[in-house]
């Protein structure tokens, strides 16, 4: 049952986009296209699964002194990994999430899981909890893209790699430019977050009151 | 000498690290209620930036060397928490007025992902050992320029009437869209054709 | 140096060591595959240009006369063979665009016909200098039938080649590169029949 709890919180009570706001660039930068945003909230689910296991495996060896820039060592390695394999795999979407792969090891998520869970728990809560975590930012990413996608250029899941070319829901040229344009990152995330923390809070006052 | 201009002023309005880029959003979001504070960051950043640049340079040409380019990324992150320990222990010997501007600063910096992110862009755009640093300052500053404007935007939003839902970081959020939008106007500048004098 | 610390260096180090093992390895697998990848998009690229050839080889003195006539634009240069007869040109060239440099694939036959024009990479504004990559763009009329004698322009400029809406000034890119192509080509053809 605890298990079920620690996976559920990643995804709703503490999802890291929606409720503790960590991972931002890549948030806004990536979630042009469903399949982007897929792309690296998969890949940094990957990423906090492995780091996460390897941490509680090694945390009663790794001194306290040097537990950060040990984690900074283990977390970087699984972004090297998870780069070269994507580079081979999938050339079109390594291509297109370029620079944002490697800056998987800055993302504040993975470093925060590391030190606040991995390092204090059991090796099979630590993937558990880098499972929700990693859906939870890849579910706020996917969410995010397909709104973005949607009302940007009216066709949704377009992936090049699979040779898919993406549902038609409406005629490209009634879109909104500005969704897949910077200032529609942030301001869809911005009015998403507005909208969770409306609906929270509607709930919370319905619970009391 | 134009080449140099090019690159800063591309990096601080064309591509500007936040909101053209979006490298460094956490401190953006973070460390930008106050201009005093948001200041500080800046040039935090800025100094850490260009050292981060011109070290990672050379760094890479050792990889290269020792064709072991696979270890990247993990040498560049620990070469930049590595120099922003230094950075800390020699202020704070050096010149205790720097550190106290600056020194509650550094140890987020580590992971700021405009740091990591612009070491990688200079290896990527081929630049020289002169042109990285450049566009590491050169980025170090847009990143300042958009973190003390937005510092002041959000001084004057707390007298505003917001939505309570929308307080806090969705505002901030929609705020940073809209200087986005403006920054975009910047797009397409031709820099060439501005500094070939 | 303390035993404590000692014992600090020690695990930093062996899980340094142990992390650039896994990425040698790591890396030893999957290198060959990205460079495989690299070369067939490569070639791709080319052979979308020039769709009659089936092999290419790199025509390094043509890249050198195209410099000394001031193209510089044109980064490579190519020339296609189907088994062992020579079928056309191909020419890689980048070109400044509105917000990146666009990296074009510009193939000419032997007939001095333009055969294609492909983008090979490009950062354009999404949803307006993007386009350029479309075969709207790419694939019309007066890119279809240009010949080494001519000299494109768009429609603004009194030429035949219809910009993308709202990206005069990429358009206008990938126009300057293929004439450039052109007008080397040109040069090239007329000594071969000569």
């Amino acid at each position: 049952m605890r298990k079920w709890e620690i996976f559920k919180n990643g995804i709703f009570n503490e999802n890291p986009t929606f409720r503790l706001v960590l991972g931002m660039c890549p948030t806004l930068a990536v979630t042009s296209a469903v399949l982007n945003g897929l792309g690296m909230g998969l890949a940094t689910t990957v990423v906090l699964v492995g780091s996460n296991v390897m941490i509680a495996l090694l945390r009663q060896v790794i001194p306290k002194e040097i537990r950060i820039p040990a984690f900074v060592v283990i977390i970087a390695t699984f972004v090297t990994i998870i780069d070269k394999v994507m580079a081979a795999g999938t050339p079109e979407l390594h291509k297109v999430l370029g620079l944002f792969i490697p800056l998987i090891v800055v993302n504040c998520l993975i470093l925060a899981r590391a030190e606040a869970f991995a390092s204090q728990n059991t090796v099979l809560d630590s993937a558990i909890d880098g499972l929700g975590m990693g859906l939870g930012f890849t579910f706020a990413l996917s969410i995010l893209s397909l709104l973005r996608e949607l009302l940007g250029t009216g066709t949704i899941l377009v992936a090049k790699d699979f040779g898919f070319s993406g549902i038609q829901i409406f005629p490209k040229d009634k879109g909104i430019l500005l969704m897949i344009l910077q200032p529609g990152a942030f301001i869809t995330l911005g009015l998403v977050l507005g909208g969770i923390n409306w609906w929270v809070r509607k709930r919370e006052e319905q619970k009391n009151g | 000498m134009a080449e140099y201009l090019v690159i800063i002023f591309g990096a601080i309005f064309i591509n500007n690290f936040i909101v053209s880029r979006f490298l460094g959003i956490c401190p953006f979001l973070g460390v930008s209620r106050q201009v005093e504070t948001a200041t500080g960051m800046g040039l935090a950043v800025t100094f850490v930036m260009g050292l981060a640049s011109g070290i990672t340079y050379l760094v890479h040409k050792l990889l290269v060397a020792l064709n072991i380019e696979f270890l990247q990324t993990i040498t560049f992150i620990l070469v930049i928490a590595v120099l922003v320990q230094f950075v800390e222990m020699v202020l704070k010997k050096s010149s205790p007025v720097l550190y106290r501007a600056l020194g509650i600063y550094l140890p987020l910096i580590t992971t700021n992902c405009a740091v990591l992110g612009v070491t990688i862009l200079n290896i990527d755009a081929g630049h020289n050992f002169l042109q990285s640093v450049v566009n590491g300052i050169g980025g170090a500053l847009g990143f300042s320029l958009l973190i003390i404007l937005f510092a002041g935007i959000r001084e004057n939003l707390n007298f505003a009437p917001i939505p309570r839902s929308l307080q806090g970081f969705p505002i901030a959020l929609i705020t940073a869209g809209l200087i986005s939008m403006a920054f975009l106007g910047f797009t397409g500048f031709d820099l060439y054709a501005l500094f070939s004098f | 140096m303390g035993k404590n610390e000692l014992r600090l260096v020690v695990v930093l180090v062996l899980i340094s060591m142990l992390a650039g093992g896994v990425l040698a390895w790591v890396s030893s697998l999957t290198e060959p595959k990205i460079q495989a990848q690299a070369e067939l998009r490569k070639k791709a690229a080319l052979q979308e240009a020039l769709t009659a050839a089936s092999t290419f080889q790199p025509a390094e003195a043509l890249l050198e006369n195209a410099h000394a006539a001031g193209y510089g634009d044109l980064v490579e240069s190519y020339l296609g063979y189907h088994d062992t007869k020579q079928v056309g040109l191909v020419f890689v060239a980048d070109v400044k665009g509105y917000s990146s440099t666009i990296r074009l694939s510009i193939g000419v036959s032997m007939d001095g016909q333009l055969s294609g024009v492909k983008v090979i990479s490009q950062a354009e504004t999404p949803g307006l200098g993007v386009k350029i990559t479309e075969p709207e763009f790419l694939e019309q009329p007066a890119f279809r039938e240009a010949t080494v004698d001519d000299q494109l322009a768009v429609v603004k400029e009194r030429g035949r080649v219809e910009a993308v809406t709202g990206a005069t000034v990429s358009s206008r890119a990938v126009v300057r590169g293929v004439n450039q192509a052109l007008a080397v080509a040109r040069v090239f053809l007329a000594e071969v029949t000569e």
